[in-house]
C-alpha cells in the first residue's frame, strides 16, 4: 500500500450526496480531500490548494459554472493544465463524453460508482 | 447496514428535499414566464441531482421515473418542446409523483404505481417524437454490485493504422478470431500530444498494463521505441516522442486493454495483435516477434523483424514517455514500476441490498431519516459562539464580585447580574435564530395542495405566496403544515366559487388564495386570503342553530357568528366533498393552532373574500408572562393576552341579575372573572371582590375581551414553558407550567379557554365554571 497521506483530491459536485459519498469513499483510502460545489468555487479551491491537487474529480452538471467550463478553465492555467481531471457522470451517452475529452478531461466516473472503482480511477492517473 | 451508509442516506434525503424545493421554485417561475435557459437548465439539475443520488443507493423506483422526467426536461432545454401550459402541467404533476416517490424511498407511504405509470406516460408524451427512450434500467444494473474494476467496457474505436510491411506480408489489424489464443499478446501503443495535454500520463498505461500481466499471473515485457527521440538540443519539451511495445501473457484479455485505453482511445494510436512475443528476458535481438500485427507508421515498425532480416532495435530502453515537463521517472529498465497494492477500500458506498433490501432494514432506515436535523448558518453559530464566550467571562466577574465584600460591591453584583441578565437574553435569542426556519418550506408545499385541491373540486386557484422569507422555530414550521394544508383546501373548496359562478359575479374566472407571513410584536402572523364569496352567516347561523351548536334565540356579533365554523361538528359543506368531509373540521385546525400557542381570527366580507389570521408564538418553549398572585399562589399569565392592568375601583363593577359582575372601562362593558374563585382556589361564596381590585384584561383570539381580578401583579419575566400534559395531565384554564426564579412551581393560564368559559356561561351554554385546580 502506498502512503497516499500526501495525495490531494480536488473533488466539485452541487449535489451534497454525491459529495460526502467522495469524501467518505477517498478519505477511508487515504486521500486528501478537499472540495467544492460548483466550477467557480472548485477554481477557487484550486487556487487556494496548496499543493495543488494530483487529481480532480468533477460533475458535469452544477450551476455558475458547469464541469466543462472548469475544465478548460483549469486546462488554460499553466500551473495546472497537467492535473488529471475526470468528470462524474451519469450520462451514457457518448456525447456528453466526447465534450469531456474535448475539453480536456483525462477521464470519466460513472455513477453510481463504487469506492473501488473510484480509487482505481484516480490510481489510473496518478500512478 | 453501517453507520456511514445511513449518514449518507440522510444527506441524500436532506439533499433530495432541497432538490424538490428548487425544483418547485423553477417550475413556478416557468409557469410566471420565466424561459430563460437558467430557469430551466436549474430545473433540469434539480431532478438530474435527485437521479444521480438514487443511483447511488439503487433507490430503483425513482431512478427510473426521474430518468424519464429528466428525458422530458432535456427535450425542454433544448427547445425541442415549449413550456406551454400544459406541458407545465404535466411537469407539476410529476413532480409530484417524484416527491412521493423519495417519500416512499425514505420508507414512507407507498405511491400508486397507477399514477407514476399515468405522469411516466404523459412524460413520454413530451418527448415522443425524439429517438426511442433509452431505458432506464441500464442506469442500475439489477445486480448491481461494486466492482473492482467497472469503468464501462465502452469499445474503443479502433482506427486500424494501415501499414504497409516492406516485407509483402499481409498485414492483419489485430488479433482476430482466427489469431491462437495462445500467443502472446502484443500491444504498440503511440500516444499522442493531446494524451499529455489532458493531464495523462504514458506511464498511467503502461503501469495498467503491467497490472493486467499481473491479474493474469504473467508479466509484461515493455520496451520503448526511442527512434524519433531527437537530440536534445532540438527536444520540444511538450512534442510525444516515444512509443511502446508491450508484451503481455495470452491469458489478458482483449477487451481489459482496451478497457486501459478507454479514456485515451482518442488520443493515441493502439494496435492489439498476437503472435510470439519475445521473451522477457530475449534483450532485442533475440526476440523474433512475428506480429500479424499493425503499427503506427512512426512506431515501431521499422524495427520489428519479422522475418528475422532486420534486427530490431528496439531495446528495453529509459522510458523516457512523457514530455519533459512531467515527473515521470527517467530511468526504468523494462518498465515495471513498484508494485501497487489495492488499496483497503471497504466502503461499500454503492451496495444497493442495504437499502432496497429487508424490511427490517428499511425500518432502521426510516427511523433514522426522522431523526431531525437542520441546516444552520455558520454565521449564527458563530454569534452564538461569540455569546458563550462573553457568558464565561461574565461568570468569573460575578465570582470575583461576589468574593470581595465591601462597600461597592453589592452594587457591582447588582451591575453584573444586571448584564448578565442581558446576555442570557441574547444566548436566548441566538439559539432561536439557529432553530429558526423560513415558512416558505411549508408555503411551498401548499403549491401542491392547492393544485390537487383544484384539480378534486373542478376550480382553477393561483395560489400567492408573499414572506416565505419569515422566519419561525422550527417545530412550528413543521406543525404548520398540517393546519395550512387543512385551511388551504378548505379555501379552495368552500372559499372560492366554481368557475361559472365567478364569472357571474363578474370577477376573473382563476381564483387567487393569498398566504402569506409576517413578523408582528414578537409573534408571526400568518394569513390565508381568499377572493371568493366570503362567509355566508345566515347559512352558518342557521346551521349552528340546526346543530345545537348556539341557542336559537342568541343574538351574536358578526365575528361571533363567524367564528361558528371554528365549533366542533360544524361543516357548511352541502355534500361530503373529496376535500373537506374527511371527518377533519375547522375546529381540530383551531385546536392544532391553540396547541402551538396561536390563536386564529376570521374576517369575511360578503362577495369579496375570507381572511384567516394566524398569530404565533416565534418559539415554543419560551413565553413572556406576567406574574400575579391569585390566592396567595404565583401564576403567570401571558403577556401576549394582556391588553392592559389597570386598578378598578369597586362602584365600576356592576352585578347583573343573573349574579355575573361586569365592569365598565372607559364606557366598554366587559365580564369579570375573579381567578381565585374561577380557578376554585377561594369558595365563591365567601368571598367579595375588594374595594380596588387590581384587573388583567385580557383578549382571546376572537377578540373577546375578558377582565381578570388578581390580587398583585408581582413581576413580569421570561418563563420556560413545561407541559403539563406530558408531567401530569391536561387541566382546564391551564396552559402549562413553569419554574420560577425561586424554584417553585407556577402554572400558566390558558386565557383562551378562560375567556370562551365566561362568554358561553353569558351565553347560558356553560352552566359550571372551569373546573377547580385544587381538586
Amino acid at each position: 500500500m502506498t502512503t497516499q497521506q500526501e495525495i490531494r483530491v480536488l473533488t466539485v459536485d452541487d449535489s451534497p450526496t454525491i459529495q460526502i459519498m467522495l469524501r467518505k469513499a477517498l478519505e477511508e483510502a487515504g486521500y486528501n480531500v478537499i472540495q467544492g460545489c460548483d466550477g467557480v468555487e472548485g477554481l477557487e479551491k484550486l487556487q487556494e490548494a496548496a499543493p495543488p491537487p494530483a487529481v480532480i474529480i468533477t460533475d458535469i452538471n452544477m450551476p455558475r459554472l458547469d464541469g466543462f467550463g472548469l475544465i478548460e478553465a483549469v486546462r488554460k492555467q499553466e500551473a495546472y493544465k497537467h492535473i488529471p481531471i475526470l468528470v462524474l457522470t451519469t450520462e451514457s451517452d457518448p456525447e456528453k463524453k466526447q465534450r469531456a475529452r474535448q475539453a480536456g478531461a483525462t477521464g470519466w466516473i460513472v455513477k453510481p460508482f463504487s469506492a473501488e472503482a473510484l480509487v482505481a480511477a484516480i490510481r489510473r492517473v496518478t500512478a | 447496514m453501517s453507520d456511514s451508509m445511513d449518514e449518507i442516506l440522510l444527506v441524500f434525503f436532506q439533499e433530495c428535499d432541497e432538490q424538490l424545493q428548487e425544483l418547485e421554485r423553477g417550475l413556478s417561475a416557468l409557469e410566471g414566464g420565466e424561459t430563460d435557459h437558467d430557469t430551466i437548465n436549474a430545473i433540469f439539475r434539480a431532478v438530474h441531482s435527485i437521479k444521480g443520488g438514487a443511483a447511488s443507493f439503487g433507490l430503483e423506483n425513482l431512478v427510473r421515473f426521474a430518468h424519464i422526467f429528466e428525458t422530458s426536461l432535456d427535450a425542454l432545454r433544448s427547445g425541442r418542446v415549449q413550456p406551454t401550459h400544459d406541458v407545465i402541467k404535466i411537469l407539476l404533476k410529476a413532480m409530484d409523483v417524484l416527491s412521493d416517490l423519495v417519500t416512499e424511498a425514505k420508507g414512507g407511504a407507498g405511491v400508486d404505481a397507477a399514477r407514476v405509470a399515468e405522469s411516466q406516460t404523459s412524460l413520454e408524451t413530451l418527448h415522443a417524437k425524439e429517438d426511442a427512450p433509452d431505458s432506464a434500467d441500464s442506469l442500475i444494473p439489477a445486480d448491481f454490485e461494486p466492482v473492482a474494476f467497472d469503468f464501462t467496457p465502452v469499445p474503443i474505436d479502433f482506427e486500424p493504422v494501415p501499414v504497409s510491411f516492406d516485407f509483402g506480408d499481409e498485414p492483419t489489424t489485430e488479433g482476430g478470431d482466427g489469431a491462437d489464443t495462445a500467443l502472446p499478446i502484443q500491444v504498440t501503443f503511440c500516444p499522442h500530444k493531446a494524451l499529455y495535454e489532458r493531464g495523462d500520463d504514458a506511464r498511467n498505461l503502461l503501469i495498467g498494463l503491467r497490472d493486467l500481466a499481473a491479474d493474469a499471473q504473467g508479466e509484461a515485457e515493455i520496451r520503448c521505441d526511442v527512434s524519433h527521440l531527437p537530440v536534445l538540443t532540438e527536444i520540444e519539451a511538450s512534442e510525444p516522442c516515444l512509443s511502446w511495445c508491450v508484451v503481455l501473457p495470452a491469458t489478458v484479455s482483449e477487451d481489459s486493454i482496451h478497457a486501459v485505453f478507454d479514456w485515451v482511445s482518442d488520443v493515441c494510436d493502439i494496435t492489439i495483435s498476437r503472435g510470439t512475443g519475445s521473451g522477457p528476458d530475449d534483450g532485442g535481438g533475440a526476440g523474433k516477434p512475428q506480429p500479424e500485427h499493425s503499427t503506427p507508421e512512426d512506431a515501431v515498425e521499422p524495427e520489428t523483424d519479422v522475418n528475422g532480416v532486420v534486427a530490431p532495435e528496439v531495446e528495453p530502453v529509459a522510458a523516457v514517455g512523457s514530455p519533459a515537463s512531467f515527473s515521470a521517472p527517467l530511468v526504468v529498465t523494462e518498465v515495471q514500476p513498484p508494485k501497487i497494492e489495492p488499496a483497503g477500500v471497504k466502503v461499500n458506498l454503492a451496495a444497493p441490498p442495504a437499502v432496497s433490501g429487508q424490511k427490517g432494514e428499511r425500518g432502521a432506515v426510516k427511523k433514522r431519516v426522522e431523526q431531525a436535523s437542520i441546516r444552520v448558518d455558520l454565521q449564527r453559530v458563530d454569534e452564538l459562539m461569540d455569546l458563550v464566550g462573553e457568558l464565561v467571562i461574565a461568570q468569573a466577574t460575578l465570582e470575583t464580585v461576589g468574593l470581595q465584600h465591601d462597600a461597592n460591591s453589592e452594587q457591582e453584583m447588582a451591575r453584573r447580574i444586571n448584564s448578565m441578565r442581558t446576555l442570557t437574553r441574547d444566548i436566548q435569542n441566538a439559539v432561536m435564530a439557529v432553530r429558526a426556519q423560513p415558512v416558505g418550506s411549508v408555503f411551498q408545499r401548499m403549491q401542491r395542495v392547492v393544485r390537487e385541491a383544484c384539480s378534486l373540486a373542478h376550480k382553477d386557484v393561483a395560489l400567492v405566496v408573499e414572506g416565505e422569507d419569515t422566519e419561525v422555530d422550527r417545530t412550528l414550521v413543521e406543525k404548520l403544515s398540517d393546519p395550512l394544508t387543512h385551511m388551504l383546501r378548505n379555501a379552495v373548496d368552500h372559499g372560492v366559487e366554481a368557475p361559472e359562478a365567478r364569472l357571474a359575479a363578474g370577477k376573473l374566472e382563476q381564483g387567487r388564495i393569498l398566504l402569506s407571513a409576517s413578523h408582528r410584536s414578537g409573534r408571526i402572523l400568518i394569513t390565508i386570503q381568499d377572493d371568493g364569496a366570503g362567509i355566508n352567516q345566515a347559512r352558518v347561523l342557521e346551521i349552528a342553530v340546526k346543530r345545537g351548536i348556539v341557542a336559537p334565540d342568541a343574538t351574536l356579533s358578526e365575528d361571533e357568528i363567524n367564528n361558528l365554523i371554528f365549533a366542533p361538528g360544524f361543516s357548511t359543506a352541502s355534500s361530503v366533498s373529496d376535500l373537506s368531509g374527511r371527518g377533519v373540521g375547522m375546529d381540530v385546525v383551531k385546536q392544532a393552532i391553540l396547541g402551538l400557542g396561536g390563536r386564529i381570527s376570521i374576517t369575511s366580507v360578503p362577495g369579496k373574500g375570507t381572511t384567516f389570521c394566524l398569530s404565533l408564538p416565534l418559539t415554543l418553549a419560551v413565553l413572556d408572562g406576567m406574574l400575579v398572585m391569585v390566592a396567595g399562589t404565583t401564576m403567570v399569565v401571558p403577556v401576549s393576552s394582556v391588553v392592559e392592568t389597570l386598578m378598578v375601583h369597586k362602584r365600576d363593577m356592576y352585578t347583573m341579575p343573573d349574579g355575573r359582575v361586569v365592569i365598565s372601562i372607559r364606557g366598554v362593558c366587559m365580564p369579570l372573572l375573579v381567578l381565585a374563585t374561577e380557578l376554585g382556589l377561594q369558595e365563591a361564596k365567601g368571598y367579595s371582590i375588594p374595594e380596588k381590585a387590581v384587573i388583567l384584561v385580557v383578549e382571546s383570539e376572537t377578540g373577546a375581551r375578558v377582565a381578570l381580578v388578581v390580587e398583585d401583579i408581582k413581576d413580569q419575566a421570561q418563563v420556560v414553558i413545561k407541559s403539563m400534559e406530558k408531567n401530569y395531565r391536561q387541566i382546564p384554564g391551564v396552559s402549562a407550567a413553569t419554574i420560577l426564579g425561586d424554584g417553585s412551581v407556577s402554572l400558566i393560564l390558558d386565557v383562551p379557554a378562560l375567556v370562551a368559559s365566561t362568554t358561553e356561561r353569558a351565553d347560558g351554554r356553560l352552566a359550571e365554571p372551569a373546573s377547580g385546580i385544587a381538586a
